[in-house]
């Protein structure tokens, strides 16, 4: 790991109707370092700002004041600058299986690569790499985009961006509307890339339960701006804090949190179900029960 | 008992497909909603839900078997007016259902076209608003509220229609938590003071443990029908459906396995704290 940040902002300020007497910032002043292979959860309510921000880490909105840096280069300096940054840093916008539009699932996928101005071999090698992150058979290459299930759909959308091999991977909300074995899936896939490329994952969610499995650092916008950011941990713990900012805490930490409140010396630190079990297995024992 | 709103018998519905050939949506199933009940549906993608959900009000129409509401036959074009003022329906994506650019005109849609009097339409828009707690933002534009408040929007003008039943399918899969609560908040006070009768169509399973009683579907068919305790005390089932267990089931489910004496499977972090007080308080 580098001790570079692979993204970071400086003062960076957005605002929509500038000038304008409706004018409001939809980011304010936000300053982050995002480091090489960090898997990333940015969480906060509709309109804190999570989407604003990550369109400004590969160009497609512009700061109405302050920098933003990927791999140390400001991506304003020059055209060339906000060109690249468009693919090293690839975003796949929330519900991305309604951006289809191919014949094949191999032509919507390779998309994006031949957009580099790759050539058909470099590109093919990419697609296919691409479609088996994602659990794309070769057969399912050929077939329309369209015949698929909605679960198979979102991965193949996923891909697309996978095969421009960015540093950065940028998902807004990646499992919103899938069941929970599509949802899982999609889960699965993402913590799989990070562990095989080592390239840095940023995750828009709602879902903290999501979040606890993944997210190796936790950001939290409320109004505008960073409220918090730190580990799993350090920001779960703040979950009468969460519940006013209109977040939640996974289940199971509630639980942890209620029996803490009944005065039960409990850790504060339980946010995935097995850590539950755990922790009681713990309790107990320190109390001697037989059972 | 009360008596049956809704009534499926042996009901069959297929997608026409092109290219392939069909596949049942749907295969012969039999089920009754009595008025007033809380119901929520479960599946995964593709195993009915919303296919029923869209046979509720004659939006689709059994390929075999009947469906009834209020004893009304939604193949009866002559009731489809009287059926869908019966049954009202919330779709997945706020930003689908709302036509007026103004909230009151939005939720008088409803009633206009049933033909409703202005005066008492002016009644019901309001009366429709104060219920899902929107009166205030009566004369707002609705792409300047959050998702929450356009789903309860969305809610409302169903209600100014008067309707005895509300589907709501995965009504909240596109907000974030705090519109999640809200829409729940408000269809939990809907169902428990105005008696009107909820089919709630979820992936959310901490949404689901708050109805009377659970319907879970799998592959088109009915696989499970039972109080939440009795749904979710079956999760090999559920799971091997795709589905999840709430984590305070699978919590209590583990510590069962390690030779604890919960008692039960508690299904909500409440339920759970308690089990776990009664256990850890003897301990102590």
């Amino acid at each position: 790991m580098s001790s570079e940040p692979i993204i970071r902002t400086e003062n960076l300020t957005h605002l929509y109707s500038e000038g304008l007497s409706s004018e409001v910032a939809a980011i304010h002043n936000i300053n982050i370092e995002i480091m090489q292979g960090e898997i990333l959860a940015i969480i906060g309510h509709t309109g804190s700002g999570k989407s604003t921000l990550i369109q400004h880490f590969n160009g497609l909105l512009k700061p109405s004041t302050g920098r933003v840096f990927v791999d140390g280069k400001d991506i304003w300096e020059s055209k060339q600058a906000t060109r690249e940054s468009r693919f090293k840093v690839g975003l796949c916008f929330q519900y991305p299986e309604y951006q289809l539009f191919e014949e094949s699932v191999y032509k919507d996928i390779a998309f994006g690569p031949k957009n580099m101005g790759l050539d058909e071999n470099e590109t093919g090698i990419r697609v296919r790499r691409a479609a088996a992150f994602v659990g794309v058979d070769d057969d399912m290459l050929e077939r329309s985009p369209f015949d698929l299930s909605g679960g198979e759909k979102r991965r193949v959308a996923i891909a697309g961006v996978m095969a421009m091999e960015p540093k950065v991977l940028v998902l807004d909300e990646p499992t919103s509307g899938l069941d929970p074995r599509g949802r899982d899936m999609v889960l699965d896939l993402i913590g799989n890339y990070r562990r095989q490329t080592g390239n840095t994952v940023i995750l828009v969610s709602h879902s903290m339960e999501d979040v606890a499995r993944l997210a190796t650092k936790v950001l939290v916008m409320n109004d505008s701006q960073i409220a918090m950011c730190g580990s799993v941990e350090q920001v779960y713990s703040q979950g009468t804090l969460l519940y006013e900012m209109g977040l939640n805490v996974p289940q199971i930490t509630r639980i942890f949190m209620g029996l803490r409140s009944h005065g039960i010396d409990v850790n504060d630190g339980v946010f995935t179900v097995e850590q539950g079990r755990n922790e009681i297995a713990r309790l107990l024992k320190s109390r001697g029960v037989q059972k | 008992m009360k008596e049956t709103l809704i009534e499926f018998k042996n009901v069959s519905f297929s997608y026409d497909n092109e290219e392939q050939t069909p596949s049942q949506a749907v295969k012969d199933i039999t089920f009754s909603v009595r008025k007033g009940e809380f119901i929520a549906i479960l599946g995964h993608n593709g195993s009915g839900k919303s296919t029923v959900a869209k046979l509720t009000n004659a939006i689709l129409l059994p390929e075999k078997g009947e469906v009834l509401i209020n004893g009304m036959n939604t193949k009866d074009e002559s009731l489809t007016f009287d059926i869908r003022r019966t049954v009202g329906m919330v779709f997945q994506n706020p930003d689908n259902q709302i036509v007026a650019t103004i909230v009151e005109d939005d939720v008088a849609f409803g009633p206009e076209n049933l033909g409703v009097e202005p005066a008492e339409i002016r009644h019901r828009v309001d009366e429709a608003l104060k219920t899902v707690g929107m009166y205030e933002y009566r004369e707002k534009e609705p792409y300047k509220l959050s998702g929450g408040q356009k789903q309860r929007v969305a809610i409302a003008g169903i209600l100014a229609m008067q309707t005895e039943c509300i589907v709501l399918d995965e009504s909240t899969a596109m907000l974030d938590p705090r519109g999640r609560r809200e829409v729940m908040n408000t269809i939990r006070t809907l169902n428990r003071e105005k008696g009107i009768t909820v089919l709630y169509i979820t992936h959310f399973m901490d949404e689901a443990v708050e109805a009377d009683r659970v319907l879970a579907m799998n592959d088109g068919e009915i696989m499970l029908d039972g109080t939440p305790h009795e749904v979710f005390a079956q999760s090999e089932k559920i799971r091997a459906a795709g589905l999840d267990v709430p984590q305070a089931a699978e919590l209590s489910q583990m510590l069962i396995e390690d030779g604890l004496n919960l008692g039960r499977v508690a299904l909500t972090v409440d339920e759970c704290i308690s089990d776990l007080l009664a256990i850890l308080e003897v301990s102590r």
